[in-house]
């Protein structure tokens, strides 16, 4: 029924944040982009189809941004493809409820000159609330078509996409030179006399009036961009904004008395409902709010390993047992084939046990997210994270990394500069993920009586966040010491009731991510690792892995570690939760001896060294490889990780035993 | 009716934005927030060291301290 072949036209789903750009996008294309009631959800463009019989429109959802302004990554995304991308015609989402303030992205495209029709969303809300849009007067004074939608709902979407058929095919003209009507007096005189200076450059045509209006508000991205253009008209321009600096003010407070204009007489009522004043009342309570917080975190992380762990340990079992038949198999053959088929079978196996683990904590995350709560979250924090250089959006991704740290990888886009990008992002490893703390566990119960592991464990815990803020405070000091620190400025969302469907969808489509991002880099990287664990002679004692292991004797002497434990350390970059089983391997015996065994090889300060070490150690290849991927200075970003894991684990590693080694043993 | 900061704005207050005298970067995102010159804020959480956190044109909005202590504002009370 449907044919391939051209789109008719492409159609940018652009506004504010959090007004239901991906929902909308959802509804339109059935496909299925994540939503969540967080503002900067979407993180990266996405396209889709709308079909017409056999025609279709081409539909692309992008990140919701406040202004067409860009300070991050996401924004300059959505900003560029506004800009430069091929789009016909721009579907500008506004919400009905706070009209005033995401109508101030309509005043953005509406200067820009593209063609444009208006989705007033979350009209449901608006009803509720009493807050009665004219929708008529909005027309009227845009001047294009304004389509009353719940995108939650799929209401009133059949009709926006007969509009966007009807519109794309012959757009209504949007004359930036008119729509910038709501400029008067002296700022309209000098946008006007730069506008047309800048547009002298290279047939620039409507951008340059867009341009013009930045360089008045001080935007220092297009200031970039024209100094690498157009420098001449860029100096002409300084030399007429020169001692006017009051200008970005007068813009704003015209752009506002412009959209009072345009929504007329809509009665707005005291919007944040009844339900969200009583919530907050309590989540952002300066003592409750964070005792709330912490009960309601340790309520999640309690859910999500109750959920997700049984299932790891059995399909993990499996995977053990997997692995020894197609080692013994391979064996048979070439004696490093047994060797490789088990590392591919432990990276696959691997990634498979823990895909319920992910689920199960992104379940969890996605209904704090939906219902609102994710966003108190970072205002609770901001006060803590703010110690560190750093805003409460930045704890989320720290958050997430505590299962799993490839999630928190992937989730530092959310935070809202690139600073704080390349912070998070840095220090993720620091975070101890789940399969560490496990591991930590389980060697602090053979060593300690129970209430004593219990105390190291989380002492261990809150010593790693010590270390994560102290090298936080050391990067903000020393190698970001030029860059503006950027505080926490966040829309808190309405607390909404969790919308099961939505949370079901973006499990899965986390789920999904992780196991295309982190697949491919796990199981290449176990069967690399394997194979050295394996190759030359079959066993890890003699293998290349364990002559590496033997090589760093020395170093190890000075934390109390022989060959062994440092082979198992270092092997564990393969995968952390695979430390034990690498351990029975080294010592030869079955999991359930291998505390006496460890018992006997080290001794108390050595253990504890070790459970230290182990936790601040490289974080796996898995997660090296999404930060890989997910930054813009690769290779350094990797380098310092890699530098100061080791600096900590091994160095302060040494520290520890010295000193533990004197007071114990 | 004095001129003070957002961030002196005892919770529970409302005041008036007379000024938003923050870095270019930050103003550039709170104008789109609607915390401009000449609007109306409600303090809704102000104590000691925490994030501020307003309602101005029927939204929420949170921002550090270091934020609000940028904002001068006239109060109303
Ligand atoms: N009540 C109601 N909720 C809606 C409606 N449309 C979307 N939502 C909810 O609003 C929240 C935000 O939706 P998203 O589609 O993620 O918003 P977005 O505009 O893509 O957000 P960003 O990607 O952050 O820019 C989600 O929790 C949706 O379920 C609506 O019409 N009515
Ligand atoms: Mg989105």
């Amino acid at each position: 029924m449907q044919s391939s072949g051209e789109a008719r036209a492409t159609v940018a789903i652009a506004g504010q944040p959090n007004t239901g750009k991906s929902t909308l996008f959802n509804a339109l294309t059935g496909l299925r982009q994540a939503v969540g009631n967080w503002p900067g959800k979407t993180v990266e463009k996405k396209s889709g189809a709308v079909w017409f019989g056999k025609d279709h429109l081409e539909m692309v959802d992008l990140p919701g941004t406040y202004s067409l302004t860009a300070g991050s990554a996401e924004e300059r995304i959505a900003r560029d493809f506004v800009l430069d991308g091929d789009v016909s015609l721009v579907l500008v989402v506004v919400n009905a409820l706070c009209l005033e303030r995401t109508l101030y992205y309509v005043s953005e495209v509406a200067a820009l000159g593209v063609p444009y029709v208006v989705g007033l969303n979350m009209m449901d809300l608006a009803e509720e609330a009493g807050c009665l849009v004219d929708i008529g007067h909005l027309q009227e004074q845009l001047g294009v078509p304004v389509i009353p939608l719940v995108a939650s709902k799929g209401t009133g979407v059949e009709k926006l996409k007969s509009i966007l058929w009807s519109q794309a095919a012959s757009p209504i003209a949007n004359d930036a030179g008119l729509s910038i009507a709501w400029l008067d007096g002296e700022v309209k005189e000098i946008h006007e006399s730069l506008g047309k200076f800048l547009g002298n450059g290279a047939g620039r045509g409507s951008r340059a009036a867009w341009e013009a209006l930045k360089l008045m508000e001080g935007d220092a991205d297009v200031r970039a961009m024209l100094q690498a253009e157009a420098e001449t008209a860029l100096q002409e321009a300084d030399a007429r904004l020169q001692g006017k600096d009051s200008l970005a003010e007068q813009l704003v407070a015209a752009r506002y008395a412009w959209i009072r204009k345009v929504v007329g007489d809509t009665s707005p009522s005291r919007v944040a409902g009844e339900r969200t004043h009583r919530w907050d009342r309590w989540a952002t309570h300066p003592f409750w709010g964070l005792w709330i917080m912490v009960g309601v975190l340790l309520v999640s992380m309690i859910a999500g390993l109750a959920a997700g762990l049984s299932p790891a340990f059995i399909l993990m079992e499996g995977v053990f047992r997997l692995e020894k038949v197609v080692f013994v198999i391979g064996s048979e053959y070439v004696p490093w084939l047994g060797g490789l088929l088990q590392g591919i079978v432990r990276g696959a196996g691997s990634v498979l046990a823990i895909v319920p683990f992910i689920g199960a904590f992104h379940a969890v995350f996605s209904l704090l997210e939906d219902v609102g709560y994710m966003a108190r979250i970072a205002f609770v924090m901001d006060r803590f994270m703010a110690k560190i250089g750093l805003s409460g959006r930045a704890f989320i991704p720290f958050l997430f990394a505590l299962p799993c740290n490839i999630s928190g990888a992937l989730a530092c886009r959310i935070t809202d500069s690139e600073r704080q990008r390349f912070l998070t992002t840095m220090l993720v490893p620091l975070v101890p993920c789940s399969a560490k703390i496990a591991v930590s566990a389980a060697i602090a119960a053979w060593l300690f009586p129970p209430g004593i592991a219990v105390g190291a464990v989380v002492g261990l815990v809150f010593l790693n966040f010590l270390l994560l803020g102290f090298m936080c405070k050391l990067l903000d000091r020393f190698v970001l010491k030029d860059e503006e620190a950027i505080s926490l400025i966040m829309e808190l969302p309405q607390y909404q009731r969790p919308n099961w469907k939505a949370i079901a969808r973006q499990t899965y489509v986390r789920c999904v991510a992780f196991v295309r991002k982190a697949g491919t880099v796990i199981v290449a990287f176990s069967t690399l690792i394997w194979f050295a664990a394996y190759f030359p002679s079959g066993e890890i004692n003699t293998s290349l892995l364990g002559y590496v292991g033997h090589l760093l004797e020395p170093l190890g002497d000075l934390m109390g570690l022989d060959w062994r434990m440092m082979t198992a350390l270092f092997a564990s970059v393969l995968n952390k939760e695979a430390m034990l089983a690498t351990l029975a391997v080294i010592f030869n015996v079955p999991t359930t001896d291998l505390s006496g065994a460890i018992n006997a090889s080290i001794s108390g300060a050595g253990a504890i060294t070790f459970i230290y070490a182990q936790s601040v150690f490289l974080p796996c290849v898995a997660t090296l490889g999404i930060i890989y991927s997910e930054t813009g200075k690769r290779v350094k970003t990797l380098l310092g990780i890699l530098l100061y894991t080791s600096v900590l684990s091994l160095g302060l590693g040494i520290l520890l035993y010295q000193v533990l080694h004197l007071l114990i043993d | 009716m004095k001129a003070m900061k957002l961030a002196d704005v005892p919770q529970g207050g409302a005041a008036t934005v007379e000024e938003v005298a923050c870095s270019p970067r930050e103003r550039s995102r709170l104008a789109p927030l609607g915390i401009v010159q000449g609007v109306g804020v409600e303090v809704l959480r102000n104590v000691n060291r925490g994030a501020v956190l307003v309602e101005v044109r029927n939204t929420l909005v949170a921002m550090s301290r270091a934020v609000a202590e940028g904002i001068v504002v006239k109060g109303e009370r």
